[in-house]
Formats: C-alpha cells, structure tokens, sequence
C-alpha cells in the first residue's frame, strides 16, 4: 500500500504493508527517537506529533498518516524552542535512563506551544501520558518549569 | 589530599545526557543490520505440563523462517539465570528448553523469520501435545506433602528440597532468641504479606545477536550484567567465553530486572543455528509474562521487647514465592534477613527462610532485592510495638539502631551463599537521617486528624542496604592519554540509567584534575572494558568508582613522572591544576603537552593504568523516610501527599544524580504500596499485561518528595560515598502503612493497601468499637 | 493510496456500503482497534475524511461530529460557556493521556461502550441524542437506547453525531468519579442532573459507570427520586440508592469486589446528590 506523508517536514512516498504500525514505520525510516514501550499506547514513549498534537505511534496503522504531518524529535533538532527545552532536561538533571526523554521533550514542546507559562498542574496533567519509572517525574516537572521560565526570560529580554 | 572538591560533590551534567535529549540512535534497538532475522518465542499456554510430543515440520515450511529451536535440537545444558558471580548460588534448575513447562509463559520453541509477523505466523503452526500436570500457585500449599512436585528433573542441582518444592532456605541464629523472648516484657507477632510486582523499565528486554569475521558470537544486550551474561550463555551454548562478545549500549532502565539472562541465550542460540544476525525484542506482554519480578513473601515475625523500648529477641520466619525457577531466591532471602537485622543489632535473632517453587511467572532480582518485603513487616511491626508500650515512634527506633563501631549481628553471613568477615560499621548517619526528616515533614507539629471523612496521618520506616557485596563484587578499569590531554576511561561496570558513567568521569577527573568532559567514559564491552560483576548490589560508586579512582591516580602518577622531567623538578614538589602541571617556580607544562612527549617524542610510551577493586567490607547506607497520607474513611482510598527520605549515602558523587534515584525509588515504593501486582485468573495466566492494567504512577499521582543526602564519609569508599541505587526504595511502603494506621487507627499488614483492604478494614473496627460499645452498655 | 484493507471513503455512503460488504470495522482514533488490542477484521473504515469532527452550537445546545476528539472535548469554551463543563472533566476522566484524547472519539467511545468511558457516563446523564446514519437515512436516538437499537438493527450504520442540549437554567449536574490515583481508570464514576422546580428536584438523569459492564442509565433510581417530590435529605438519597441500584449488575475487577463496587456507587452518588442539592439551596 503506497501511502504519502510530510515527515520531520519532508514529502516522502512509502511502500508499507497493511498492519505496519506507524512506530514501525518511523523507526525503519531511522527515528530512533521514537521508541517501544508497550502496544496499547499507554507508555508514551512511541509519541510523535501528528498535524502538530501529539500522538502516540504504537496504535497507529501507518496508513493512518496518509496525507498527515508527523514530527519526531529528529524534526526538532537545531530549533531554538526545542534546544531551550532540552537544555532544561539536561541542566535539571531530569535525564535517567533517557528512554522517556524524546516523548517527554515533543509533550513539552507541544504544551509550550500551546500555553507560554503552564501551571505545576498542567505541566503534570500533560506528561501524564509519558510514562517513567526513572525519575519519579521530580526532575522532569522541574525541567519543563525551568524552560517555561527561560522562554519567559527570552521574550521579556527581546 | 584533601584540597576542596571541584568535580566530586558537584551536580555535574550527565556524560550521556546530550545524547538522550536529542534522541541520539544509543539503545540496543537503534541499529539495523543487514539481513537480521527477527526471533519470537513460543510460550507455554498451561501452568504445569509434560511435553509429550512438539512438531515444528510446517512451522519450519513456513514462508520466512529460517530457524525453529525446541528441545529437541538444542543441548540439555543445565545453568541458572541468574546475574551472580561465579558460581552462582543454587540452585541451578534451568535449561533453555526443557520437556516440561512449568508456568504460564515457559519456553516452548523459539523462531528466527526474516520478519516479526513471519516469526508470529510461524509460532501458531508449531504443534505441541502436552501432559496437564495439576499446578500449585500458593506457597503455603507448594511445600506441603503431595503437592505437585515442580522440579522433579534428575539433572537439577542444588535445590534445597524438591519434593517439597523449596527452591532454597536460609537458617541464621545469632545469640539466644528463646532467651532474649524470656527477657522481654512485651512479645508480639504479625503476619506480613507482600505481593509480585515488576520493574517495568520503558525499555523492554532486547537483544541482538551476530557472528563476527571471526566466527565470534557478539551480544548486543539490553543488561546490566554483560560478563555474567557472556559467561552463562557461553555456558550454554557450550562456547569458550573468549569466542562471546557482549557489548552494552544505553540502557533503557532495569532495576533488577535485567540482572539476569532472559533473552541472551535463546536468541544467540538462533543465530547460531542461522548464522544471521537476529532480533529478539519482547512486548510489554510478554515482560510481563516471561521476564522476572520481586519474590512475594509471606513473613510471620516475632519481636520481644523490654519496656523501655530496647528489642531483645526477633524471629523471623519467611515464605518466598520463587516461581518457576529459582535464580536468585538463595541471596533475596539473605538480604531480607540480614539488613533487617543488621539495621537493629539485635543480638538475639533467627531466621528461617524457605524459597518454594510455584507455577507462577519466574521471581529474581529487583531494587532492594528483599529488604523492602523485609522492612514492611520489621517497620509495621516496630510501630505496633510502640504503640502498645506507650513509646514514641521515633523513640524505638533511636533506641535500637545500630551505631558506628558496632558489629551487626549477621555481618558475617550469607553474601551469595559465602560466609564474609565480621566488620563493624563505620558511619551511621541514620541520627542525622531522622532528625533533618522530622524536621522536612514537620513531624513534632504533625497533627493527625483521627475524626471526620479525611484523616491525615504520619508515619516514618528506617531501612539499611549495602555498598556492593565484600569480598564478591568486582569492578575494574582501564584509563589511557590521548595527546589533546582527553583520557578514555573503560570500565567494565554499566551505565544502566543511573548516571554511574559520570560517576567514574567526575571522580577520573577530580583525581587528574581536569574538567569531566575532557574523560570519555566507555561502558561496557567485554573484549574492551575489563571486568565488573555488573549493575546491582549498589557496588558500581563504591566498587567500580574505586578501580577508577586506583587507575586515575597511577595515571597522574605518570603524568607527574614525565612532567618531572620536562620541569626538571622533583615529583613531590609538582602539582597537577585544570590540565596542566605546575612547578613551585612558575613553570607549566599542559596536559597535552606531556602527553605528545610520551607518545611521540622521548622515552614514549602510552599513559595508562589498569586497576581493580573489590573490598573487604560493604558499609551500608541508611535511610528514613516520611510520609504523610489523607485516607478518605468512607472508600478507603488512600492520597499519598508527602514523601520525605533522608539518606546517608556516605558522600553524594553526583548529589543531582543521587537525588534522582532517591526519588525514583521513591516513586516505585509508592507503586509497591498502593497498586501494583501481578495478578493471575486462577490458572496461572497474568491479568494485567499492559500498562493499562498494571498501574505504574504517572506524573500527577505523584506526591511531593522530597530527598535528603546526608553525608557522613565513609572511609572504605571513592571520596567517602557508599551507595544509594536501592536503599531508597525499602522504606517509603512501610512509612505509608505505618501513615495510614496513624490515620485510621487501623494496620493492614498485607500490600498492596487497596482502597477495599482499607475499606474493609475500616468496617471491621467499627465494628469491633461497636460491639465493645454494646458490651460495655451490659 | 489504494488497498484491500485500509479504507478512508468520501462521504458516508461510501463508508455504509464498504460497512455493508462485511468483516469490516470502523475506524475513529483506532485507540481501541489497532496494537495488542485489536480486533484484525478484514477491513478498517476510517472516518477521516468526512469532515466529523465539528463542535456547533445550534438551537440552545451543541452538536458533536463523531469524529470530534476528546480533547478538543476538553479545549473547548463552547461548552463552558453552555454550562457543559463536566463533558470535558469526563473527557479528561476517560483517558488521562493527552495523546490518547488527541486521538480518542466521541463515537468511537459510543461504539465501544468501554467498561471505563466516563464520558459516556456524563452524556447519558444529559440525555444526549445519537445521530446514525443507515442505508435507509438518518436516523435520531437517545444514546441511553443505543445498546438496543445495536442488539436490534443488524443492517450497517454509523455514529455520525451527539446533540446534546444545554441544560435549562433550573437544572444541575455533576459528574465526579472515585479513583485510587488521578491518572488510573476510576472505581467508579457517576453523573446526576437533577431538574429543580424551587429547591425540590422534579426530574432526575443517572448514570454510573466503571463499576459495571457499560455505562448506563439508573432509570431505578431516578424514579426513586423523582417519586413524590418530597424533600430528599441524606437518609432518604441513602434509600434511592439502596433501592436504585439493588437490581445493577455490577462487575467484579481485580481488587475491588461486587459489593464493595456497589456500596461505592451508592455513595459516589449520594455524595454527588448531595453536593447539588446545597448548591441549589445556596441559590436560592
């Protein structure tokens, strides 16, 4: 089944089997960043950003991205917004194992796209789909605070 | 030399953590080779069966499939799966395909297809005819006369006693229990129950095998125990260790959970019998199903003590739920009696342990590897005592712990199944643990709320582990120069998540004095990194930290010889600052420098150290934790609000990264008390197989936490630090039970505490005061 | 694109008749269909290019495409601002996951009638209507009779909207659920609309769900309190409940037994009763 996708900003045509997941699809095409954790969707860390809100690729059929827009981290990289948010996690020590650290990073980045200066409790409410058992999401939390407040400082400063 | 510290101590950034933020291609997974074959295993659908006959004829016609392994073609190796140094403690009960499957989720056959749905496709066409054999699932009943004998195989060796299914046992005495119970004014005992729960690292057992140029069988692994794993699988594939290579890439997490060979064998055993590459990845499903999990105990213990609070005898009698197989049930159970123990230098104690073998998925090593089981009951306990003697909570405790220059009671025993030296400790910081851990929860203006629907509660639980395994565990390194004054650093011990790369790089740069970035750590390849006994134990700072501390110095020591040299200055009056070493007259010459001389230019040779550690003791770290709870009365749902754990890891390498297994520790406690288990339906098949059903916290079901390092250094360890990867994890279950008692008036000995056991629990006192009332009105 | 399986018709009739032609599933998020949970029918619909996913106000209510998200569901001031608020809380309640809401339906959680779909739950409550669309047209039903129309109609059909009204100034409702942790599927969720007439309820719309099978009306127990307009206090909610759900089947999980499950329904509702009835006595 030839199905069309935009990924990481780039029209690319693709020859996939009918039950290939999308998490299949991303991974053989060398996202690594988007990785297995379970097959229900509930870990998290298989999350892409489909048309910009993030999903989770593992229950997807990717043919269910046809004629969409899929974002992974390696679509991020060298993007100032997203290069504030890892320095936050890498500075707060909210980085373990790392596992979790891409879908972590693509959540927070879509929640700060969305809201410039999130609560403590949105923040928490939005990783909720991110599973971890590393960190107890201290750090974390911490870290996407850390950013909200380095973006703040950013604008204010021009 | 003792200058201040500018690398040690410091929240210096993890070595790797550029890489994990970008979503670099680290973990085993992220490589493809080509031509690589895809493994799936077959599982056995029935709890305890004979294999009477298995036809893998069209399994092997299938389209794709290019290997089908049963018992038939594989050798009869007996081994144990157990991550353990060598040789691993007993029993040894394992063989990668047997004739008999012995829980829901035992190996059957195992497929390599050139693609996972042909690996799939081919497993429904393998045909087994089994022999249903009755089960057992519960401990009490396995080791009773007539029970079905689990492990009835002739070429099994070391299990304790297998008619009666006991995998292993465990008797200590110290002094005169009977004695000490005669002595005590007040004598109690309790049954504790504790129940499976799992790991759940994000990142699921994965391996991948090839053949090398060659001819070598190469492991890429997905391990915290990459020498033990090459030596067990070479064992079982019947190869020299030196024809194995394992290499170790980024970990995905493993807490125990990969202190084991899971998937090691069997698929290298595929690529063998193809001589393709092949993938072996598990689902959540099968992790599980088929992986391992924390031995349930049930725990009756006795505890006498004197009126003023001092303990004078325990008795401790443990039943461990071992599963299937044995692995680590020897050792588990050792360290369920000994840091209980040891914590409390009680002079009068004995242990009984029994590890007995049920149907049931198989039980090994997980963080606090029997302590928190251990703790939950010695800690519930401790307060049901206080409370019948009108004693202070805290009171109890100060009153019998152990001090430094005192000698635990069991010190001398049972590491691996081998007897050790008796050592006293050195540091206790567990006064300092429970003072600034009162004071962070506010315990002395704590207010329980003993009336209305939302009743707050405090309560506290101590704990004690170790520092690596004495005279066992050990770690080795290996350092060279590079002429831009960069140093590779090997070690043999791996990174599994911990951040224990920048551990070795921040102490490798203090002793040298350079900046950690300029030490490029590698961990851990066994044909490149010298050995290590692996990632547990809580060894890899105070261990492997300390092999790397031995090969800094004897570098610098080089260092020094060439710049004494060049300088034309004696080695003593040298002094080694950011990369360069300076003479007392002003004059320098730069770490590249020096290096450039010793490779290239006079008297070359390559700057470099090799050096080992192991120790001859294991100082222990100490842990309180705190915690405060609200239990709604009416439904019994218990809200977790604060979470406080002090801890005397000796000395923090990394406090950014020791805060970070507190609290993630923290969190998996939490789990342990409130959600997690492994249910079955009664025919040994797993109820929760995802991350729907089996509940690990997310970010908002997280209370505050709070970690607290207290530092004590400790002499036997790099920089004073002993260890912090477990402790954390074995007391915050106990503190939350002791919570919810302090809250309701009400003790539940059994986790998890389930809003119905709190519930019912609830019920069954009001109904006691009920009828106390009624009697009291006659 | 072009495959034997994987289908994304135009319009609803070319979606109906791929449905007609058998072995073929409806596709919304597909957070109940594809990964281990799957149920591999020959073919999947996918609804994505009908243009379902719309939230319009019309004639003092809403109306829902089936396509609609859960979380647009949660983003939506819409419905805030037509006093529909516990749509989103029941959004949020059903899945915790944002990326999980980004993909989950409102008819595909219809359809599914999952054990633990709390939005279903709240929309049962506000008498929310069904929009199927057949071969033979479409047609209207309340969602509180879905389960028979599906056991009745075997012909193919779509969930292709959710009207639901907006409630009238002298109504209140409450959704609430009792969890052992804020991001685990609750023990039970339940969500009352009382309609008042002074402070005395004239009508009454329950529904619980979590602890049974599908989530369902209490028809029982809103005619318990619907009987006799008489002043309900707690003994009298205690009652209703005791009487309103005796003949419930509920559903037993792992660690929660069938009569804890029930008793906790019973006060999750009175509780909720309870908390609407001082909020209408305080406006009064």
């Amino acid at each position: 089944m030839k199905i069309q996708l935009k990924l990481n900003g780039c029209d690319q045509n693709f020859d996939v089997s009918e039950q290939l997941t999308l998490l299949q699809l991303l991974r053989d095409e060398g996202c690594y960043s988007v990785k297995h954790g379970c097959e229900s969707g509930d870990c998290g860390a298989c999350t892409v950003l489909m048309n910009d809100r993030p999903a989770v690729s593992c229950i997807m059929l990717a043919a269910q991205a046809h004629e969409k827009s899929v974002i992974t981290l390696e679509g991020l990289d060298d993007e100032p917004r997203t290069g504030c948010i890892q320095d936050a996690f890498v500075n707060s020590g909210a980085i373990q194992c790392g596992y979790c650290t891409p879908a972590m990073i693509l959540v927070t980045r879509a929640l700060l796209d969305r809201s410039s200066s999130p609560s403590e409790t949105q923040i928490r409410e939005a990783l909720n789909g991110v599973l971890c058992r590393c960190t107890g999401y201290v750090k974390p939390v911490e870290a996407v605070l850390n950013a909200v407040r380095q973006q703040s400082e950013v604008t204010t400063h021009g | 030399m003792d200058d201040e510290l500018k690398y040690v101590g410091h929240a210096v950034k993890k070595v790797d953590a550029r890489k994990l933020a970008t979503g670099r291609a680290a973990f085993t997974d992220d490589i493809e080779m080509r031509g690589m074959l895809h493994a799936k295993l077959l599982y056995s659908p029935h709890a305890h069966a004979r294999i009477r006959e298995i036809d893998t004829s069209q399994a092997e016609r299938a389209p794709g499939v290019r290997a089908v392994l049963t018992y038939k073609n594989v050798p009869r190796v007996i081994f144990s799966s157990a991550g353990e140094n060598y040789p691993e403690p007993p029993p040894y009960d394992q063989v990668m395909f047997d004739r008999k499957v012995r829980f829901v989720g035992d190996r059957v056959a195992a497929v390599a297809a050139d693609s996972v749905e042909a690996a799939d496709s081919a497993l429904a066409l393998i045909r087994v005819d089994y022999e249903l054999l009755d089960p057992v699932f519960e401990v009490e009943a396995a080791c009773q006369p007539g029970a079905p004998v689990i492990h009835d195989e002739a070429d099994a060796t070391g299990i304790y006693d297998a008619r009666r299914n006991i995998a292993a046992h465990l008797d200590l005495l110290a002094g005169d229990p009977e004695q000490g119970f005669r002595g005590a004014d007040l004598v109690m005992e309790r049954d504790y129950r504790t129940q499976f729960v799992q790991h759940c690292a994000l990142e699921p057992h994965v391996t991948i095998c090839y053949v090398d140029e060659d001819d070598r069988l190469v492991i890429r692994t997905s391990t915290q125990v990459p020498f033990h794993v090459r030596r067990i699988v070479a064992h079982e594939l019947q190869l020299p260790v030196g024809r194995v290579r394992v290499i170790k890439p980024r970990i995905g997490g493993g807490f125990g959970g990969k202190q084991e060979v899971v998937t090691e064998d069997v698929c290298a055993a595929l690529c063998l019998a193809t001589r393709r590459p092949v993938r072996l990845e598990f689902t959540r499903e099968e992790e599980f199903i088929a992986a391992r999990s924390r031995h349930p105990q049930t725990i009756r213990l006795k505890m006498g003590v004197r009126r003023d609070g001092q303990l004078t005898a325990v008795d401790m009698r443990v039943l461990a739920n071992a599963g299937a197989y044995g692995t680590h049930s020897l050792t588990v159970m050792g360290v369920t009696a000994t840091k209980t123990f040891s914590l409390y230098n009680v002079a009068n104690a004995k242990f009984t342990g029994d590890a007995v073998y049920t149907n049931l998925p198989v039980t090994g090593a997980f963080r606090g590897y029997g302590a928190p089981q251990g703790f939950f009951a010695f800690e519930s306990l401790l307060d049901e005592l206080a409370a019948e003697l009108g004693i202070d909570r805290i009171e109890i405790r100060r009153k019998n712990f152990i001090r430094a220059g005192q000698v635990p009671p069991f010190a001398q025993i049972i590491s691996e199944g081998k007897e050790t030296a008796k050592r006293a400790i050195v540091t206790c910081g567990m006064e300092e643990c429970l003072r600034r851990g009162m004071d962070e929860i506010g315990w002395n203006d704590a207010r329980s709320r003993p009336t209305g629907r939302m009743r707050t509660g405090f309560g506290v639980a101590c704990a004690m582990q170790s520092s690596g395994i004495a005279r066992l565990d050990m770690g080795s390194t290996f350092m060279k120069m590079n002429e831009d004054g960069s140093f590779n650093l090997l070690v043999g011990v791996p990174d599994i998540g911990t951040g224990s790369d920048t551990i070795m790089a921040q102490i490798a740069a203090e002793v040298l004095r350079v900046d950690p970035e300029k030490i490029i750590v590698c961990s851990s390849d066994t044909d490149f990194t010298p050995f290590d006994s692996g990632a547990y134990a809580s060894s890899t700072t105070f261990i492997s930290g300390t092999s790397v501390l031995k090969a800094a110095e004897e570098v610098r020591r080089q260092i020094l010889s060439v710049a004494a040299d060049v300088l034309e200055c004696d080695v003593d009056q040298l002094r080694c600052q950011d990369g360069a070493v300076y003479d007392p007259s002003g004059g320098s010459i730069s770490y590249s420098d020096i290096c450039h001389r010793a490779l290239y230019e006079k008297d070359q040779f390559q700057i470099m150290a090799t050096a080992s550690h192991y120790s001859p003791s294991s100082p222990p770290p100490f842990a309180a934790a705190f915690a405060e709870v609200v239990v709604d009365v009416e439904t019994g749902i218990v809200q977790v609000k604060k979470v406080v754990s002090a801890v005397d890891c000796g000395f923090a390498i990394n406090p950014q990264t020791a805060e970070g297994q507190v609290e993630g520790a923290v969190a998996q406690a939490i789990g342990f008390a409130l959600t997690e288990d492994m249910p079955h339906d009664g025919e040994g098949r797993m109820l929760w197989t995802d991350f729907r059903s089996y509940k690990i916290l997310a970010a908002s079901d997280m209370p505050e936490i709070v970690p607290i390092l207290v530092t004590t250094k400790d002499p036997a360890g790099p920089f004073g630090a002993k260890s912090i990867a477990e402790i954390p994890i074995s007391s915050p279950a106990a503190a939350i039970a002791n919570a919810v008692a302090d809250a309701t008036g009400v003790r539940i000995r059994e986790l998890p505490l389930t809003p119905e056991r709190v519930y019912r629990a609830l019920k069954a006192a009001q109904h006691v005061a009920q009828d106390t009332v009624e009697v009291s009105r006659r | 694109m072009s495959s034997d399986f994987y289908f994304r018709p135009r319009s609803l009739d070319e979606a109906l008749s791929l449905l007609a032609a058998g072995d073929s599933e409806i596709l919304g998020g597909g957070t109940y269909l594809i990964g281990r949970r799957a149920r591999r029918a020959a073919r999947l619909i996918d609804l994505e290019r009908l243009s379902l996913d719309y939230i319009h106000e019309e004639e003092g209510g809403i109306k829902l495409g089936a396509m609609t998200r859960l979380q647009d569901l949660v983003d939506s001031e819409l419905l805030k601002r037509l006093s529909l608020g516990m749509v989103s809380e029941a959004a949020l309640a059903t899945r915790p996951s944002w990326m999980l809401r980004n993909m989950s339906t409102v008819g595909g959680e219809i359809v599914q009638r999952s054990r633990h779909s709390a939005l279903v739950v709240a929309l049962l409550a506000l008498d929310a209507e069904v929009t199927l669309a057949t071969n033979s047209g479409a047609r209207t039903l309340s969602l509180a009779d879905f389960d028979r129309e599906i056991a009745v109609n075997a012909g193919p059909m779509i969930v292709a909207e959710i009207t639901i009204r907006a409630p009238k100034d002298n109504a209140r409702a409450a959704f609430r659920t009792l969890a052992q942790l804020p991001s685990q599927e609750p023990i039970t969720a339940a969500a009352v609309r009382f309609l008042f007439d002074g402070s005395k309820v004239c009508e009454t719309r329950a529904a619980i769900g979590g602890s049974v099978r599908v989530p369902q009306r209490l028809r029982v127990f809103e005619r318990e309190l619907d009987s006799d307009g008489r002043r309900l206090d707690a003994e009298r909610l205690r009652d209703c409940c005791c009487t309103g759900l005796r003949q419930v089947e509920f559903v037993d999980k792992h660690y929660f037994s069938i009569d804890y499950l029930r008793d906790m329904s019973a006060l999750l509702l009175t509780r909720i009763c309870v908390e609407l009835l001082e909020e209408q006595d305080r406006l009064n």
